[in-house]
């Protein structure tokens, strides 16, 4: 229910965003926030800003947050960058931000002091909150780590601090082919740190992507023998793992992978999938049917991928449930036909024809991150209730909805990308569950052919299963963490029956 | 640095001069606040009293240090670490005299220096030269002298005292030529002479600095020494030592020497290679310049700051491409937005002045980077952000529309593609803006003329939404249709995606044209379009549907022949020849299509016809019953159409295959009667012919062979078949049928005499058995002239008995002579007809004498006359009788034998009972002896004759009325006789057999075993049942027929062909069937039963 609403809030977003934006642009020809009027300059002329930042400053050592914020506030606003303090007052505001739960509102204004290369001290505390920040929630990628924290060389900060840094500074060398320089950047991440394992991770990645695979696994496997390993960091790399073995056809590596996995269950949904696929190469389609029947559950609803249904055909028609098999095709299109009907009607990605569809662009890496961060953003919008001073309940509003409109162009732009690449793919799925369909009947006919030839002694013979019911356990709406993958399913290998078949044949 | 570092070490070694200091730290603290976060707080003058008690502090701290020092000295007199103690005295004074330095700079509180606070400052450092100076002097042998002259120089550099402080550092280098301290000192050196502008001097020392490789002055003087080659322009040497410093083997260590700080040598000299570079390689191409950079950059922020050096010089050089793309790339390394927007400008300063803009795509793609961190930023204030925004719209517009109209000139589509890049980057974030309109017009069009159809079709879609004015939304609307027209014309460069998007768009926006834009002459494409997608599509409904409604309106041209082919092609591939059918029907009535189209169409319809029937009878081999309904009920829906009639035939053909006689015969009925004409209609009729015949349904054969007769009556074939029809009929006792056909045989067909002769008696015999002589007259006068000789006697011979019979004596004597001469002539002499015929003549003539005969009677006088005539007619009878006799026929001389008997007996009566003359006795003896002798006689020879008769009728049998008389000795009457069970005319069953599951199974059983005559048996006794008797009779005939040696069989069949002729009225037919049923079995008890209820019925005992 709580996807639900958000994609609903997704929806009426896109909207709000768009009418925001143009407000934004009435604004350029008509400026909303003008600068200060001259009513106020005689009345700022005769303020002291210091006392204004002393002000601030003794609220901020009482823990006053929100009062300090207001007076940093109108510091910042009354001075410059050359004023006294400047550097400390956006620093206490970031912090007095921060302690309020306005942690984006607090890295925005940290960024924009850190981008100004303040002094060493400060920029050491900002770079520690961001490193924070960037492994706990969704944040400004962009702002944060491209414009600050791969900025410049940082050689002043601790080790720990030094492995953030380095391997942001490391990770962009690399995504841009400066593989020197990100060499030289992870050289110097301390042995021990979080981002050190990191690094062995994506370098892992890089020789698996150069079809190192061999060499990846013994990296991936010796990552995983280390001390401390981040946990998340851990199951990302048994994931891997089990993803290579699968590749390699290592069937029972790859399971064994998969089930020293300990990320929470709604987590686990993306591979679930994976590991139907792999009993299903190991034959053990009651087993891959099992995880399929998990995959089903409400909660997985947006990580459900067409690919499910492909793979059910493939194991109802390896045991020659045909008729099951062809009822899939339907499955597919009833649950799919909303989407590729708005597809055929050419709706765009936010129209609510497309709500299936989304929830699996939604799941999509890089839009889940910038999705994430808008929610983030947005329940910290409405926190600014809370706040009791007009000026800085005004600064933090324009700040979040500038944010959250940048945010939402970029949203925007990878989600009509990603829409346009996974309603191509619903389409060849549409096309490949059709064929699937034409696979299915030419089977039906030969498996009807060959056994119509066959000797009928063998027929007893491959049947796993006697239970009359498909699913012995049914599924009951509800799941256990340890159940997941375990739906004991019976299903009765028929390929050797057929005396059903006049039912296809009629 | 070394320096200083110097002075911590010797304080190390000081540890309770240092106490008071820490202590004095301590109270300082308590009057700062420093917040965990490193934060002091503190106001200005606090601050400032702060630092003067500071500096006071150490200031004081540092005079301990001092006293404390020179007391130590004087205590040490003598000792070997004095010059040790002296040295660190010096270096207190240095320390005291910043310290000094700073107090007083502090306590002035101004912002310009004056000569007042470097006094005393200056009195420390003079004081520190003297003590230096007093090492030099008095110890010479100082293990640390080479240190001594160093800081000693350092001082007199601090005093400006130059030309002393070269002399120090000359002494160190010669007086210690192994000092650590020598490449530094040469250094500083040549920054002595590089001050005086003695650059051999400088480039001398400099050059004897890289003499010491691992000295941490070497990149120093490198770097200086590059600087010297640049001053003269040697850019080669000075690149080379440039590079070294930058990936030399001290390269990035952190460099600490004296008046130069903690400088980075290698971002310096790195830095400067920028300069050097462009000026040694200037030939370079950007990418050259790119790539030696990048290898002596050692990271990311060092590449970024070298290149904006780099891109400045080609800036100040001119060199405008290669400025450009530099700031290109380094728009690629920088996501400061304000360095971005930096990039920007001398970006576009370089495109305007190389008026070239293939790389308005990437320019764009920056402006929009940069200004999206400016324009979400909160930090930037609106005016600022306005102006941004304003300004580098101007530029993102311009370099955009100026490469489109490059674009335009080369008419490339990789150039028209940039241009379109640029556009979308462009209007995604100027998306509304005076120039919007205009600038997604422009986009539309780059797109379309880059063949991206897809897009180009989105675009002028949307910009027909956008729009209200009437003139752009016909030409968007148009535009986007055509763009996804052409975008489906190449679909094999679609993805799945793009292809649904065009199908889609095209629909969508066409329809949308046309609504808008009826009159529009473009219309027709649009519709033709439109109709054209759906096909693409697979909507073939929507596509027939509109494809139709196109070709209604726009019947002429290609277009209309593409649609009505499109058409055609939807209904073959949704298999609806139906559809297909009646579409040509549309189209053959439609008086504007091309008739060529017409005929193609006609074509096409019918093979759909064939197909559509094909598929209907192939379907039926699977499932006959379901399959032959279909048929039907297709033909039925089809009725009066060519497919119907061939749905019906193919039914027909498939019927026979399958062997359901039934649906064959009704379905080859329902192909005569609706189909009369067609082409298959004559193998048809032969095919039910043959089949009705097969399966033993005469009745069915009757009818098929008339309807061949009537259908193809020109034919040999027909006349064939009509005179089987009309014996068929004859067998069945349906003669009134028989005779129309053999009517019909006489009257249309040309015919041997014989069989006209045969035809006429047929029919002359029918109507005679029916009690119609005039019609048997009518039938066979009408051949008389058309005859041979014979067939006139036998006609005529046939007529006189006829005319005869109806009292028409004159007519019937005409007839009589004209035949009897020709028969004396010796026509006809051995023809038993034309011998019965005249004997029945005669007879019948004879008929007339005989009443008179029998009536000439003498009364009780002899009369001459009447004994003469009497004679007369005696002897008259005798003659036609015996004339009768001659003939030998049968029947008729029988006949003619009794009267024989009779008018002898009569006559010898006669005689008998004449009165007697009046003679006398004897002579009436004698008279009576003579009578007596002729009435004995005669009454001889009747008997004679009534022998010969009854021996006659014993052979024949008959159970002619007439020759009842003779056989019951009654005198005939000339009434008919009554047959003896004749029953009215019964049921005849023809195609309902099949609905009577018995029948339809034997006729089945027969189809398939014609030899099977049993079945043919119980057939027959089937339809007897029924009380289809003529069926019965004709398949028991056939079963009599050849030389059966079933007896038991025969006999039934004989039997019921016996009972049945009964019915008929037969009952001389059936007489002779029940005695064949007896010769078959004569222990056939029904048959022994019948025939002696039949005989009885006659008279017979």
């Amino acid at each position: 229910m709580m996807i639900k609403s958000s994609i609903s809030a997704l929806l009426y977003l896109c909207v709000t965003f768009s009418m925001m934006a143009n407000a934004s642009e009435e604004a350029l020809l008509e400026p909303l926030v003008q600068d200060q009027p001259v009513f106020n300059v005689i009345e700022n002329s005769q303020v002291n800003a210091q006392d204004v930042f002393n002000k601030g400053y003794a609220l901020f050592k009482e823990n006053q947050w929100q009062e300090a914020s207001d007076q940093f506030l109108r510091f910042i606003e009354l001075t410059d960058e050359d004023e006294k303090n400047f550097e400390w007052a956006e620093f206490f505001m970031g912090i007095s931000l921060d302690k309020l739960g306005f942690t984006h509102a607090a890295m925005d204004r940290l960024s924009n002091l850190a981008a100004r290369k303040p002094n060493t001290r400060i920029v050491s505390y900002i770079l520690e909150m961001f490193e924070q920040v960037s492994r706990r929630q969704p944040f400004d990628f962009d702002q944060i780590i491209l414009q600050v924290v791969n900025d410049k060389d940082y050689g002043f900060i601790n080790e720990e601090i030094s492995g953030f840094v380095h391997f942001y500074q490391g990770m962009q060398d690399w995504k841009t082919q400066h593989i020197e320089w990100a060499k030289d950047h992870f050289s110097k991440i301390p042995k021990e740190s979080y981002y050190h394992r990191r690094v062995l991770h994506y370098l892992a990645l890089n020789k698996l992507h150069n079809g190192q695979e061999g060499r990846a696994v013994k990296e991936l496997n010796a990552l995983l023998l280390l001390d401390n390993l981040d946990e998340k960091l851990a199951d990302d790399t048994r994931w891997t793992l089990a993803r290579i073995y699968y590749q390699l056809k290592e069937w029972s590596l790859a399971s064994l992978m998969y089930k020293q996995i300990k990320t929470p269950v709604i987590e686990q949904a993306s591979f679930l999938l994976e590991q139907s696929w792999i009993a299903y190469q190991k034959k053990d389609y009651e087993r891959a049917m099992g995880y399929l029947y998990a995959f089903e559950a409400p909660s997985f609803k947006q990580f459900f991928t067409p690919e499910y249904f492909i793979l059910k055909s493939f194991i109802y028609k390896d045991v020659c449930h045909f008729e099951s098999a062809l009822s899939i095709s339907d499955e597919f299109v009833q649950r799919y036909e909303g989407s590729l009907q708005a597809i055929y009607d050419r709706k765009h990605a936010a129209d609510i024809e497309s709500e299936e569809l989304l929830y699996v662009i939604l799941a999509q890496q890089d839009v889940k991150f910038q999705w994430d961060f808008i929610q983030a953003l947005e329940l910290e919008r409405q926190q600014l209730d809370d706040i009791d001073f007009k000026d800085l309940k005004l600064h933090l509003e324009e700040l979040y909805s500038l944010k959250i409109a940048k945010t939402s162009f970029v949203l925007a732009d990878l989600i009509d990308k990603e829409y346009e690449v996974r309603a191509n793919a619903l389409l060849e799925f549409e096309e490949a569950s059709n064929l699937m369909r034409y696979e299915i009947g030419v089977d039906m006919y030969q498996s009807q052919a060959k056994l119509t030839y066959q000797n009928h002694k063998d027929t007893t013979g491959g049947i796993t299963g006697k239970q009359p019911e498909v699913v012995k356990y049914n599924f009951q709406k509800e799941y256990w963490n340890d159940e997941l993958g375990h739906y004991k399913v019976t299903l009765p290998n028929k390929c050797l029956e057929f005396s059903q078949w006049e039912l296809f044949f009629k | 640095m070394m320096y200083f570092r110097s002075i911590a070490m010797l304080m190390l070694f000081s540890t309770p001069l240092m106490l008071p200091l820490a202590n004095a730290e301590e109270t300082l603290q308590k009057n700062v606040q420093v917040d965990r976060y490193g934060f002091e707080k503190a106001d200005q003058s606090d601050e400032q009293k702060r630092l003067i008690d500071k500096f006071s502090t150490e200031k004081s701290q540092m005079d301990n240090a001092i006293i404390n020092t020179k007391t130590l000295i004087q205590k040490s007199q003598g000792k070997n670490y004095l010059p040790e103690l002296y040295l660190r005295l010096a270096e207190l004074y240095i320390e005291k005299s910043r310290i000094v330095y700073f107090l007083r700079r502090t306590q002035s509180g101004a912002s310009i220096k004056s000569a007042m606070e470097s006094l005393e400052s200056n009195a420390l450092k003079i004081q520190a030269i003297e003590t230096y100076q007093r090492i030099i002097n008095q110890y010479p042998n100082f293990i640390d002298m080479d240190k001594v002259h160093f800081y000693l120089a350092h001082e007199y550099r601090e005093l400006a005292r130059l030309k002393e402080m070269r002399a120090q550092y000359l002494t160190l280098i010669k007086k210690h030529p192994k000092s650590e301290l020598v490449p530094e000192s040469h250094l500083l050196l040549s920054d002595y002479y590089t001050e005086i502008k003695q650059l051999s001097a400088a480039k001398k020392h400099l050059k004897a600095v890289l003499k010491y490789p691992h000295s941490a002055a070497i990149g120093i003087a490198q770097y200086k020494l590059a600087w010297v080659h640049i001053s003269k322009k040697e850019y080669k040497q000075a690149l080379m030592l440039l590079e070294r410093s930058v990936k030399g083997p001290n390269a990035g260590e952190e460099v600490d020497i004296d008046t130069y700080g903690r400088v980075d040598i290698r971002s310096e000299a790195f830095n400067d290679m920028a300069f050097i570079y462009s000026n040694y390689y200037k030939e370079a191409s950007p990418e050259q310049a790119l790539s030696y950079f990048k290898k002596y950059s050692w990271s990311r922020q060092s590449y970024i700051l070298v290149l904006e050096k780099l891109a400045y010089r080609y800036i100040v050089k001119k060199k405008w491409s290669h400025a450009g793309l530099i700031y290109r790339k380094l728009a690629k390394l920088n996501n400061q937005p304000n360095k971005l927007l930096e990039y920007v400008d001398n970006i576009y300063h370089t495109v305007k002045e190389l008026k070239s803009y293939q790389h308005a795509h990437e320019d764009v793609t920056i402006i929009v980077k940069a200004l999206t961190g400016i324009k979400y930023s909160i930090h930037v204030k609106q005016g600022i952000k306005n102006k941004a925004m304003e300004d580098y719209e101007i530029f993102a517009r311009d370099v955009t529309t100026r490469l489109h109209a490059s674009a335009k000139k080369t008419s490339s589509l990789e150039d028209y593609s940039l241009s379109a890049d640029a556009y979308d980057i462009y209007l995604g974030f100027f998306d509304d803006n005076l120039y919007h309109k205009q600038m997604k017009t422009n986009y539309a069009e780059s797109l379309f003329n880059a063949k991206r159809f897809p897009e180009a079709g989105k675009v002028y879609e949307a910009l027909a939404g956008e729009t209200s004015n009437d003139g752009d939304k016909k030409k968007f609307l148009y535009s986007a249709t055509l763009s996804f027209y052409e975008a489906l014309k190449d679909r094999q460069t679609l993805n799945y995606y793009q292809t649904v998007q065009a199908q889609s768009g095209l629909a969508h926006t066409g329809e949308a044209y046309v609504a808008q834009f009826p009159n529009s002459k473009e219309v027709s494409n649009v519709l033709f379009n439109i109709a054209w997608i759906r096909y693409d599509e697979g909507k073939f409904d929507e596509a027939i549907e509109q494809f139709s409604r196109f070709i209604g309106r726009y019947p002429e041209g290609k277009s209309a022949k593409a649609a009505v082919k499109l058409v055609l092609d939807a209904y073959n591939i949704k298999e609806d020849y139906q559809g297909l059918i009646e579409f040509s029907k549309t189209v053959a009535a439609n008086p504007h299509l091309a008739k060529s189209i017409k005929a193609g169409v006609a074509q096409i319809a019918a093979s759909a016809q064939n197909k559509m029937v094909s598929n209907l009878t192939v379907a039926s081999i699977d499932d006959w019953e379901a399959g032959k309904e279909r048929l039907l009920e297709f033909a039925q829906k089809h009725q009066s159409s060519s497919m119907g009639a061939q749905t019906l035939n193919a039914l027909f053909i498939s019927s026979k295959e399958k062997n359901d006689i039934q649906t064959m015969q009704s379905t080859g009925q329902n192909i005569i009667a609706n189909y009369p004409n067609t082409q298959d209609a004559d193998s048809v009729l032969k095919a039910m012919i043959e089949a009705s015949m097969a399966s033993a349904q005469y009745r069915v054969l009757a009818e098929n062979l008339e309807v061949y007769a009537k259908q193809f009556p020109k034919t040999a074939t027909a006349k064939s078949f009509l005179l089987q029809a009309a014996h068929i009929r004859q067998t069945m006792n349906q003669v009134e049928m028989a005779n129309r056909h053999y009517r019909t045989l006489l009257s249309q067909y040309p015919l041997s005499k014989s069989n006209r002769l045969a035809y006429s008696q047929a029919i002359a015999h029918n109507e005679q058995n029916n009690g119609n002589p005039r019609g048997a007259i009518q039938a066979l006068a009408r051949q008389t002239t058309s005859l041979d000789r014979e067939g006139a006697v036998e006609v005529n011979a046939s007529l006189a008995v006829l005319y005869q019979q109806i009292a028409q004596a004159k007519r019937a004597n005409q007839h009589f002579k004209l035949a009897h001469k020709a028969f004396n002539s010796g026509v006809g002499a051995s023809n038993a007809v034309i011998k019965n015929l005249l004997s029945q003549q005669i007879y019948n003539q004879a008929n007339g004498s005989l009443e008179q005969f029998n009536l000439t009677q003498l009364q009780d006088v002899l009369d001459e006359s009447v004994v003469g005539s009497k004679t007369e007619l005696f002897q008259d009878l005798q003659t036609r009788y015996y004339a009768i006799m001659d003939l030998a026929s049968a029947k008729w001389s029988l006949l003619a034998s009794y009267r024989l008997y009779e008018i002898n007996n009569e006559f010898a009566s006669f005689l008998q009972s004449a009165p007697m003359p009046e003679l006398s006795v004897s002579e009436q003896s004698q008279y009576k002896d003579i009578i007596s002798q002729k009435v004995a006689q005669y009454r001889a020879e009747g008997e004679e004759y009534l022998l010969a008769g009854q021996q006659l009728a014993e052979r024949l049998k008959s159970f002619d009325p007439l020759m009842s008389d003779y056989e019951n000795s009654v005198a005939a009457n000339g009434q008919n006789a009554v047959p003896f069970s004749p029953k009215p005319e019964g049921k005849k069953i023809g195609l309902e057999a099949f609905d009577d599951d018995e029948l339809r199974t034997l006729h089945n059983r027969v189809s398939h075993s014609p030899n099977d005559t049993a079945t043919l048996m119980t057939l027959a006794q089937a339809y007897y049942q029924r009380g289809d008797t003529g069926q019965a009779n004709i398949i028991a005939k056939s079963l009599t027929q050849g030389d059966s040696q079933n007896t038991a069989l025969g006999a039934e069949a004989n039997y019921l062909q016996g009972i049945i002729a009964i019915e008929f009225g037969q009952d001389q037919i059936a007489r002779e069937r029940l005695q064949a049923a007896l010769q078959h079995d004569p222990g056939h008890e029904h048959a022994k039963e019948k025939l002696a209820e039949l005989l009885i019925h006659y008279g017979y005992q």
